[in-house]
């Protein structure tokens, strides 16, 4: 090859360098990175796995690994189970998986149920879970239902409605930072954490009524988290409207979630007997 | 063009006989498939991770793909002398660096389209709802790996060994995500000269983020005018690294 066809190379190759700088300096004017910037994970033993999604550009799947985590630790007792418990456990999660849970319309029976076991989530401490939920947040602060879900078993479960109303507000902030246009419309998820946050204010201030009105628009929306619908189906039950419990029984039983599907089928079982169905 | 376009041809279809081709993107589908598992664990959000592991996973495996064959693209050719037969004949290197280039690009994004039917097919059966999103994604991921494919065939030429190339691919495909974290960064930095060498690896790389649709699924106001933003930008840095490439092998002997 000549000089001169090399040194015509050369200058093709200083032009197009030039090119990408100037195309990185004006990239700012139409891309604004929508997350906060990488920080140190709030849950400290996961800060390594955090940053690889960050450093991979996988910021979404890092949030997801963290949410299954998350429910993982809420799923699970804080106190180690006994051996044959865990293999009971253990048992039930594989045959659901493999698709042979039993998950059929007979199983709405009463005594179907017994052959599953489910433990009380309700029945720790979970002190970690704020924290769990932040961590979530912190990767991916548009994963709305984290927010939500977080916040109800804080509330309710847990009985920390402070934690609840920081991770909410959290919520609100990153919305408003990230959101240029904020709509009125009640499925956003900016007015869906206004909603939760004023339950639980309510619910704190033991205004029960109040809050009950707010979860029923909140068990309403598209994005509403199980754990709230099985909450409001409890005070239901409580207040005696076992035919308005079964309602929202049956409809978590639906969504297929294999969190509540026990615990859906039971209670469906029981609340039928209750209502003389 | 002609010459280019027969090159690129030959290069397909070499690549698409290459076994490790046919591993990473059979691996690619197993992925995919396996995803399901993992969607299970996810409670009330099996779409969502259905969708991110099957978008990323596509997406690593073309860019395992693309660095993998970019990197023996030429050396190998140059290795068995078969580069003989062609740059004895009129042909530029120029022509046979940018069919070359083509052809593997070519089998690459066929490689994404398969994986991205399957994993389509699986969302379907989910009960996924059809999102615009989802194949501007694809075309976005496939932009990232345009840019990382001549990356890689600038290193396979400028470094000693294909273990070396594939080590700066990666870490670039690494700067090029965490940009925006190093533009932070020289922001916040007090020293001066530490401040003046971030600034400039961040104009300098090629920011990745801007094709990044696949982690910004649920970003409002985001796509319009930013994919032709990103073409532009695709196609300069590509040319940048492509020219690169032509500049390292004309010095080359034979």
């Amino acid at each position: 090859m000549t000089m001169a066809r090399i040194n015509s190379i050369f200058f093709c190759v200083l032009a197009l360098l030039s090119l990408s700088v100037f195309s990185n300096t004006l990239a700012p004017g139409f891309f604004s990175y929508p997350y906060p910037q990488a920080r140190v994970s709030p849950v400290e033993r996961f800060a390594a796995v955090d940053m690889g999604g960050i450093l991979f550009g996988a910021r979404r799947l890092a949030a997801d690994i963290a949410w299954i985590e998350l429910l993982q630790y809420y799923g699970s007792p804080e106190e180690p189970l006994d051996r044959e418990t865990e293999f009971k456990v253990s048992w039930d999660m594989a045959r659901y998986l493999m698709g042979i849970s039993g998950e059929k319309e007979e199983s709405h029976k009463p005594g179907a149920e017994e052959e599953h076991y489910h433990f009380d989530i309700t029945g720790g401490e979970y002190s970690g879970l704020y924290t769990r939920c932040l961590r979530v947040a912190r990767l991916d602060p548009f994963f709305s239902h984290v927010y939500l879900y977080g916040a109800g078993a804080l509330a309710w479960n847990q009985n920390r409605p402070d934690e609840a109303i920081k991770l909410l507000e959290d919520g609100i902030s990153s919305i408003e930072k990230y959101s240029p246009s904020i709509s009125k419309d009640i499925h956003q998820p900016f007015w869906q954490y206004h909603l939760y946050l004023s339950a639980i204010i309510y619910s704190k201030s033991g205004k029960y009524n109040e809050m009950t009105a707010l979860l029923e628009t909140a068990v309403r929306q598209p994005e509403c988290p199980n754990m709230v619908k099985a909450i409001l189906a409890n005070i239901y039950q409580k207040n005696g409207k076992p035919r308005d419990a079964l309602r929202l029984w049956i409809e978590i039983y639906d969504s297929k979630d294999p969190t509540y599907l026990n615990r859906s089928l039971s209670k469906i079982s029981e609340l039928r007997a209750l209502a003389g169905l | 063009m002609n010459k280019i376009f027969s090159i690129a041809y030959y290069t397909f279809i070499e690549s698409v006989r290459n076994k490790v081709f046919y591993v990473l993107v059979l691996f690619g589908v197993v992925i995919v498939f396996a995803s399901l598992l993992l969607a299970a664990l996810g409670g009330e959000q099996p779409q969502r991770i259905l969708l991110d592991v099957g978008l990323n996973a596509i997406e690593f495996f073309a860019l395992l793909t693309v660095g993998f064959s970019a990197v023996t693209l030429v050396l190998e050719e140059i290795e068995s002398k078969t580069v003989y037969l062609i740059l004895t004949r009129p042909v530029s290197r120029w022509t046979y660096l940018a069919g070359r280039y083509l052809g593997l690009l070519l089998a690459v994004y066929c490689g994404m389209l398969l994986m991205a039917l399957m994993h389509v097919a699986l969302l379907k059966l989910e009960g996924w709802q059809f999102a615009a999103r989802y194949p501007l994604a694809l075309l976005l991921s496939a932009g990232k790996i345009t840019i990382i494919g001549s990356l890689s065939l600038f290193f396979s030429l400028f470094s000693t060994s294909a273990v070396s190339s594939i080590s700066f691919t990666i870490f670039f495909w690494l700067l090029g995500h965490f940009g925006e974290e190093i533009s932070f960064l020289s922001t916040k930095v007090p020293n001066i000269f530490l401040k003046i060498f971030l600034k400039a690896v961040y104009l300098l790389t090629p920011n990745l983020q801007l094709f990044n649709l696949r982690d910004f699924w649920e970003v409002p106001g985001i796509v319009g005018g930013w994919m032709f933003i990103t073409a532009g930008y695709c196609l300069v840095y590509s040319a940048l690294f492509l020219a690169l490439s032509v500049w390292v092998l004309a010095y080359k002997e034979f």
